[in-house]
């Protein structure tokens, strides 16, 4: 407020002295006309001039009405007779004074408007100019948090106060706000707390302005067509006493903000029903690809069921023994399934938590080798881990679980006499876990397709049932919410090569 | 054996819990079977069991709450049954008192394996009664605990004293899983999140010295998530 004031007067100095400098001009240039010979009119006019002049680069109206009566007073002190006095002895000088004084008064308001509108126009252009900035910034924002910075920053800049702003979020709820501060710095609590929360939330409610007597904010809400979307607090903000432009602007600012919310919300529902349809669609498919994989192995274990309990005593005890184990075999086989079902669900759901511990490479293929040796396979597995203490974050549980799936899957689709090695070693700030085989390798046409979910190469031993496709979708799923790489390729030296990398250094990608 | 050993069966599954009762009964156990939390908590008062079968999800109260309410007073052993994915909860039951654990799907081999295990300990704490053992002895692994000194194929072993006592630790629970956090408190009194990493270097190291093929081993055996088990067989 004190420069305010001080500003007023250095104003009211610079106007003042202009004018009395453009009238003492004046008076000099009449004196050198009078000297030269010119008529009086010539002197009027230039008088006119000179408060031409004064309304022109003086900044209030007063100046040219002050410039106008100094004119004439001049005109009259030192080019009338009797000179030097503020007396007239022609009677036409009446008459020229009254004109002089209303031309002169005509013309500097006039000038003062004209400059006025200039001015208006001039700051109408920065209000649309500014405007048109936080829209382009708007436009800009490709995500909620941008906006909502971009929202605070444009009406802060605009206004030049701090700004709190709340967002409301799908469920209706405020979310928590956004603290821009211009100028003195205060602390966050000053802006949020319990108390600010009601003013806010009761802005929402009423869809009206909201003062906080403590904080000084200015509660507006942003309304949207169907709900409110947000709420701008404003420190210090007295509506009544900014100017036309200012508040349009202010208005104009807060309607472009809830254009760009509520689009944003929309973009966001879109999604999520997006989301919605596509799991829905893969859910179906994997029911259909389920249903008609598991009625298989059901129909084996109810015919062998069945076949023991009515002929008790007509099958012998090889037939018996290649009946249950053809249950056996088929009951495991779904197990296996319903685990990789329950794993990719719970994957593409996006409820899959991955809880990261510190787990050593040999334990953890330890682990899948227990599981590997409780079933019967001819073929010789070596296992190969380069360093001793090799640590690497992850879930533990899940990484067996993709392990398995490889040497699974090297068992099913190699020869009897192959070998399958399991590597484990550090590249860089990878973990790399390679799976290979001295096979056939992986046809070139299956190659691209290899991690698609239902999809079945399309060679394997005829003689075991294969899986569903889904092993391998899983494994990437898995290794994609760690953060690593998985990949399949042919080795040059022959057979199929399975590797997928694990980061080592912490915190990079976290469950999601 | 004069008297048989008396098996209570807590499983609410019908299918699962015949097939466990008919495998005991072929097997030569004695058991008792029921469905709920409740109903096992005085069966086990009542009936005194050498062995408990517990299934975590019951449909009364939770497996653990049964754990809690008797192992006070319950000196005999309690196999504790979860469905994969429970790591936790295998974790918290083993920690509250639980002997062993089986992952469903499991095999009649593997249970029984367990409760070979389970008998074997309840027989050994009744009939030693205090005096230890002098010595261990699995496979081609020796320990003397009196000269302590450690034998693998007749060749000593040698270990720091921290792996030794590691290694006495499992050996004196051989066949049942130990938790991180019940070796952390065994060895070093207190532990922490962070100490599971030491804990692991420690055991790696032990196994390097034990075992042949470190990532295949015959002794110490890693449980994924809960913690390690020393062969008992």
């Amino acid at each position: 407020m004190k420069i305010k004031w001080a500003e007023k007067v250095l104003a009211f100095f610079r106007d003042f002295t202009l004018t009395i400098i453009v009238m003492i001009v004046t008076t000099i240039s009449g004196a050198l006309f009078r000297y030269m010979g010119f008529t009086e009119s010539n002197i009027v006019m230039i008088y006119i001039l000179g408060v031409v002049v004064a309304a022109r680069y003086t900044n209030a109206y007063q100046w040219g009405i002050m410039a106008s009566v100094l004119g004439v007073a001049m005109f009259n002190y030192f080019f009338t007779e009797p000179y030097f006095t503020f007396s007239a002895h022609s009677r036409e000088y009446p008459i020229t004074f009254t004109t002089m004084l209303t031309v002169a008064l005509i013309t500097s308001a006039l000038t003062a408007k004209i400059k006025q509108e200039a001015k208006d126009s001039k700051e109408k252009e920065r209000y649309a100019e500014q405007l048109y900035k936080v829209n382009q910034r708007l436009l800009m924002a490709r995500n909620f948090e941008e906006i909502k910075t971009v929202i605070a920053v444009s009406l802060a800049d605009l206004l030049g106060k701090s700004v709190v702003l709340y967002t409301v979020n799908i469920d209706n709820r405020l979310e928590s706000p956004l603290v821009y501060q211009v100028g003195e710095q205060h602390a966050v609590s000053r802006f949020i707390n319990s108390d600010e929360t009601v003013c806010a939330n009761y802005a929402v409610e009423t869809q009206k302005k909201v003062i906080s007597e403590k904080s000084k904010l200015c509660y507006i809400p942003i309304i949207g067509k169907e709900k409110v979307l947000g709420v701008a607090a404003i420190e210090y903000l007295i509506i009544e006493e900014m100017t036309k432009e200012l508040k349009n602007l202010m208005d104009a600012t807060v309607v472009q903000a809830a254009l760009v919310l509520e689009r944003e919300e929309i973009m966001i529902k879109q999604k999520n029903s997006e989301i919605t349809v596509q799991s829905e669609r893969l859910k179906n498919n994997m029911l259909r690809a389920i249903s008609h994989d598991i009625r298989t192995p059901l129909t084996g274990i109810v015919g062998s069921a069945s076949t023991l309990l009515n002929h008790p005593g007509r099958v012998n005890a090889a037939k018996k023994h290649a009946l249950l184990t053809g249950i056996y075999e088929d009951a495991m086989w779904l197990i296996h399934s319903v685990e990789n079902i329950l794993n990719i669900t719970r994957i593409d759901d996006g409820r899959l938590t991955i809880h990261k511990t510190m787990e050593l490479a040999e334990e953890i293929i330890e682990s899948v080798m227990i599981q590997i040796n409780k079933r019967t396979y001819v073929q010789t597995i070596k296992i190969n881990i380069e360093e001793t203490m090799l640590f690497v974050p992850m879930d533990a549980n899940l990484i067996v679980h993709v392990l398995y799936n490889l040497v699974d899957n090297a068992l099913k689709y190699t020869p009897a006499n192959a070998t399958i090695m399991i590597n484990a070693f550090k590249e860089e700030t990878n973990c790399v876990f390679e799976v290979s085989d001295n096979g056939v390798g992986i046809a070139e046409k299956d190659l691209p397709y290899i991690f698609d979910k239902f999809y079945r190469a399309s060679l394997g031993n005829i003689e075991q049932r294969s899986g569903m496709g889904l092993g391998l979708a899983i494994c990437q799923s898995i290794i994609d919410v760690h953060g690593g790489q998985i990949k399949a390729y042919n080795s040059p030296n022959g057979g199929a090569v399975f590797r997928f990398t694990l980061p080592i250094e912490e915190g990079e990608v976290y469950g999601k | 054996m004069e008297s048989k050993s008396l098996i209570l069966v807590v499983e609410d599954d019908r299918p699962i819990r015949n097939f466990i009762c008919v495998s005991l009964e072929t097997e030569g156990y004695h058991y008792i079977e029921t469905h709920t939390g409740k109903s096992a908590i005085s069966l086990i008062a009542s009936h005194n069991p050498d062995v408990v079968i517990l299934d975590l999800g019951l449909p009364d109260i939770d497996g653990l709450e049964v754990i809690k309410k008797v192992r006070d007073w319950f000196r005999a052993k309690i196999i504790v049954v979860s469905a994969r994915g429970q790591e936790r909860e295998k974790v918290e039951a083993l920690d509250a008192g639980a002997d062993d654990f089986l992952t469903k799907p499991f095999s009649i081999g593997e249970l029984m394996a367990r409760i070979r295990v389970a008998l074997r300990h309840v027989e050994s704490s009744r009939s030693t009664d205090g005096t230890s053992a002098q010595e261990f002895k699995v496979g081609g692994l020796e320990i003397d605990y009196v000269k302590r000194r450690v034998y693998v194929d007749c060749q000593e072993v040698h270990l720091t004293p921290i792996e030794y006592n590691i290694l006495t630790l499992m050996s004196q629970n051989a066949g049942k899983v130990l938790t991180h956090n019940f070796i952390l408190k065994k060895i070093w009194g207190s532990f922490s999140e962070n100490d599971t990493k030491s804990l692991r270097v420690f055991m790696a190291s032990i196994r390097r010295k034990l075992e042949k093929e470190p990532a295949q081993p015959r002794y110490i055996l890693t449980e994924v998530g809960v913690g390690y088990r020393l062969a008992e067989e």
